[in-house]
């Protein structure tokens, strides 16, 4: 699979969230350009890739999507090593949580957040969010310049 | 270490133990002292009958020696009276005899033989000039008397020395006074007696005749004889008196006398011997001084003896009591003053003390044991809500996902395969959307009130006035259409968790909004006042009410009083209401009637610091 396409990485576990967000990013035409990691290795081994790889995809990448409860390593590890690596660290990541648990919140901006969203209940409400995610860091914000 | 140095050092002093035994020590003295002043008292009262006893025997003496001295004169004028040689009146022969006799006589200054018209026909010392003492008183009194004479002392004419004169007639056989003889008595020679007699210095010693004139005086015979002295009262009573004792003022010295009188035929001289009471009372006077400075420097030994002997067996003793004491005191409960113990009261005390410190530990050690006991009681109970807590949050959180992907899916089933499914089909699909909905909330009720145990109060100001507006204006959005009216009296500004005590207003407000539905002139009334000691906060409303039997129950999680169709909700408002205002440190209560409305109040304390209840336990929940 070719990265020059990726622009969204999507870290989640739930496979029916992943669904329903999917969908939601399609409605934007979005579906074709995201990547998705089942749990945090994956999302670092993407990130990450041993020897010089991954350049291009993490210069192509313009938001990653971040769950936060996730099986091996945590949302919260996953952030920290983006925003700690100056490779990753200007790359937007939305949190994307179940999780309205303060602590949680303070946490993710504390280690450099650049959004925190609970994932609404209602179908519509969580399109809705999702679909204006994906226009916002994707279609309209531009990445700062490395 | 030692805190008594802090301690006013006057006050520790005065009332230390060492100065107490001192202060006995001094007590303990002062009898000694009157006992050594009252034996001196006594032995002056001695001291002054010995003198006056000494004083008396010497009077007694000289007495006896000047009679003795008259005596031996008039014998010897007796025994001349009837030499031929005196009788015969030949002057060769009788200055030979004269002579002899005054060699041997020493006490005789001169001796001389006079015939009846006064002229001396010999004497002894001789005289190369004719002397007639036809004039002198004495001379003219043996005359007269034709006995023996004694006269007026004399200022020596021959020898210049004082002398006393004797005179004796000579008698013929006719019994006519044929010559007289005559002597002179040597008064030094009876001072020089009375010097030997060892009398304390500065006495004195008078020989008077019967009026009182002074026949001989020592020392300084010439301040006396002759004399009448201006103590001649004091004489007076003495001649009167003739033998005894007396004090008296003489020569401007207080004096202790003793006198006696000579006897017959003497009887008219008397003799007083004065001794200064100075003299009297030097030697007690010294002994006193003596017994003092030996008192004194006993006093001074045991006084000594008590400051370090009391340091050894009071203070020291005292003084180890209280480092143990404060080192109890401390907080070292395993300190003990003992063993060994001492005997006696302090041995007891330490005893006693120990005792104590005994208790004191096993009591600590029951104490710490209950504390440790609850501690850990509290400690697992923390465990327990907090593991109850998590469990919640997790099934809350855990809840949401599935839930989401039963909504999501069966509303994409709704949206794109409607035409799949016939009307029953699609109403089941609709239940389900409501259902979950209502799942929903549960959810985040159960959400709010496990973080409510979770969170920390972040206190402050909050305007609870402007809050309550804020949150029914809010609410009004849901339901604009409504007809109500609402009165917001001025609240008191609170102290607390601006998140939480939105919560508890919205969560009474929505109350207040829902169960006056039925009504047409609902009408929501919020108010406040201060109290003595908390805030007073109430949300008043003229709803379907309740019954106030079932207050109890309004607070409890999952509890409704109106089935579900009629009024929406998941039963967890007011819980989450209690739940907030307890760890506030406030209270909750309401009150209601059914079709008239409720009233629900909560407070919040004044001070901040009395309202967090850290421990999650509790509540009615």
């Amino acid at each position: 699979m070719s990265h020059r396409r990726v622009n969204i990485l999507l870290v989640e576990d739930n496979h029916q969230d992943v669904e329903l967000i999917l969908r939601a990013l399609q409605k934007q035409n979005l579906g074709g350009k995201v990547k998705v990691a089942r749990d945090g290795a994956e999302a670092l081994a993407i990130l990450f890739p041993p020897g010089q790889n991954g350049t291009d995809l993490r210069e192509n990448l313009k938001v990653i999507l971040l769950d936060l409860k996730l099986p091996k390593v945590s949302g919260l590890e996953v952030l920290r090593a983006i925003k700690t690596d100056v490779r990753t660290q200007a790359i937007p990541v939305v949190v994307l949580t179940s999780s309205p648990q303060e602590t949680d919140i303070d946490e993710c901006y504390h280690l450099g957040a650049n959004s925190y969203i609970v994932k609404p209940l209602e179908l519509d409400d969580f399109t809705q969010a999702i679909a204006q995610l994906g226009s916002y860091w994707v279609l309209l914000n531009q990445t700062i310049p490395q | 270490m030692n805190s008594v140095n802090n301690k006013p050092q006057s006050r520790i002093f005065f009332g230390s133990l060492r100065v107490r035994a001192i202060a006995l020590v001094l007590l303990a003295i002062f009898p000694l002292l009157g006992l050594t002043f009252y034996s001196y008292l006594e032995q002056r009262k001695e001291a002054i009958r010995e003198v006056q006893r000494d004083a008396i025997m010497v009077a007694r003496n000289v007495a006896k020696i000047q009679e003795t001295l008259f005596q031996s004169a008039s014998q010897l004028f007796q025994t001349l009276a009837q030499l031929p040689q005196v009788l015969q009146k030949n002057p060769a022969a009788c200055n030979l005899l004269f002579n002899r006799v005054i060699e041997n006589h020493e006490h005789f200054l001169s001796l001389l033989a006079a015939y009846p018209y006064g002229d001396i026909f010999a004497s002894a010392p001789r005289s190369s000039k004719a002397i007639n003492v036809g004039d002198q008183p004495w001379f003219k009194e043996v005359m007269r008397n034709r006995d023996m004479v004694i006269g007026a002392p004399l200022s020596g004419r021959i020898t210049g020395r004082y002398s006393l004169p004797l005179a004796f007639p000579v008698h013929d056989h006719t019994g006519k006074v044929m010559a007289v003889l005559a002597s002179g008595l040597d008064l030094e020679w009876l001072g020089r007696f009375i010097m030997q007699a060892n009398l304390p210095k500065y006495s004195i010693l008078l020989m008077v005749d019967r009026r009182g004139k002074v026949m001989f005086g020592y020392p300084d015979p010439q301040k006396y004889i002759g004399r009448q002295l201006p103590e001649i009262d004091l004489i007076k009573t003495m001649i009167s008196k003739g033998e005894g004792v007396a004090d008296g003022v003489m020569s401007g010295v207080p004096r202790l006398f003793g006198f006696a009188r000579l006897s017959e035929p003497f009887q008219d001289f008397q003799v007083a011997v004065g001794i200064p009471q100075a003299a009297a009372f030097a030697g007690i006077a010294h002994k006193l001084k003596r017994n003092l400075i030996i008192l004194g420097l006993v006093s001074l030994l045991v006084m000594a003896a008590a400051w370090f002997g009391s340091g050894f067996i009071i203070v020291r003793p005292l003084q180890k009591l209280e480092r143990v004491t404060q080192q109890l005191a401390a907080g070292d409960l395993t300190v003990r003053a003992g063993p060994p113990y001492r005997s006696g009261e302090l041995g007891l005390l330490a005893q006693n003390f120990d005792r104590m410190a005994d208790a004191i530990q096993e009591r600590d050690s029951r104490l710490k044991q209950a504390a440790a006991e609850l501690d850990k009681r509290v400690q697992e109970l923390n465990a327990a809500y907090q593991e109850l807590e998590d469990f919640s949050y997790t099934v809350a959180h855990d809840l949401r996902a599935p839930l989401r992907a039963i909504g999501g899916f069966s509303r994409i089933l709704l949206e794109e395969s409607s035409k799949n499914l016939d009307a029953e089909g699609i109403r089941y699909l609709h239940i389900i959307q409501k259902d979950i909905k209502k799942m929903g909330n549960l959810i985040d009720d159960l959400l709010t009130l496990s973080r409510l145990g979770r969170r920390e109060l972040r206190v402050r100001d909050v305007d609870m006035e402007d809050l309550a507006r804020s949150v029914f204006a809010e609410l009004r959005k849901k339901e604009p259409e409504r007809d109500l009216k609402v009165i917001f009296n001025s609240l008191p500004v609170g102290r607390g968790d601006w998140d939480m005590l939105r919560q508890v207003l919205e969560n009474l407000l929505d109350n207040a909004l829902k169960f006056t539905r039925p009504r047409v002139d609902a009408v929501i009334e919020i108010g406040g006042e201060v109290s003595d000691r908390e805030n007073i906060y109430w949300v008043k409303d003229n709803g379907v009410g309740f019954e106030m039997e079932y207050v109890p129950k309004l607070f409890e999680v999952f509890q409704r009083l109106h089935p579900e169709g009629e009024f929406e909700g998941t039963g967890m408002g007011l819980a989450i209401v209690q739940r907030i205002i307890q760890r506030h440190g406030g209270r909750v209560w309401a009150a209601g009637k059914v079709g008239e409305g409720a009233k629900f109040c909560f407070t919040l304390p004044q001070e901040e610091a009395q309202g967090e209840t850290d421990t999650p336990v509790g509540g009615q929940t």
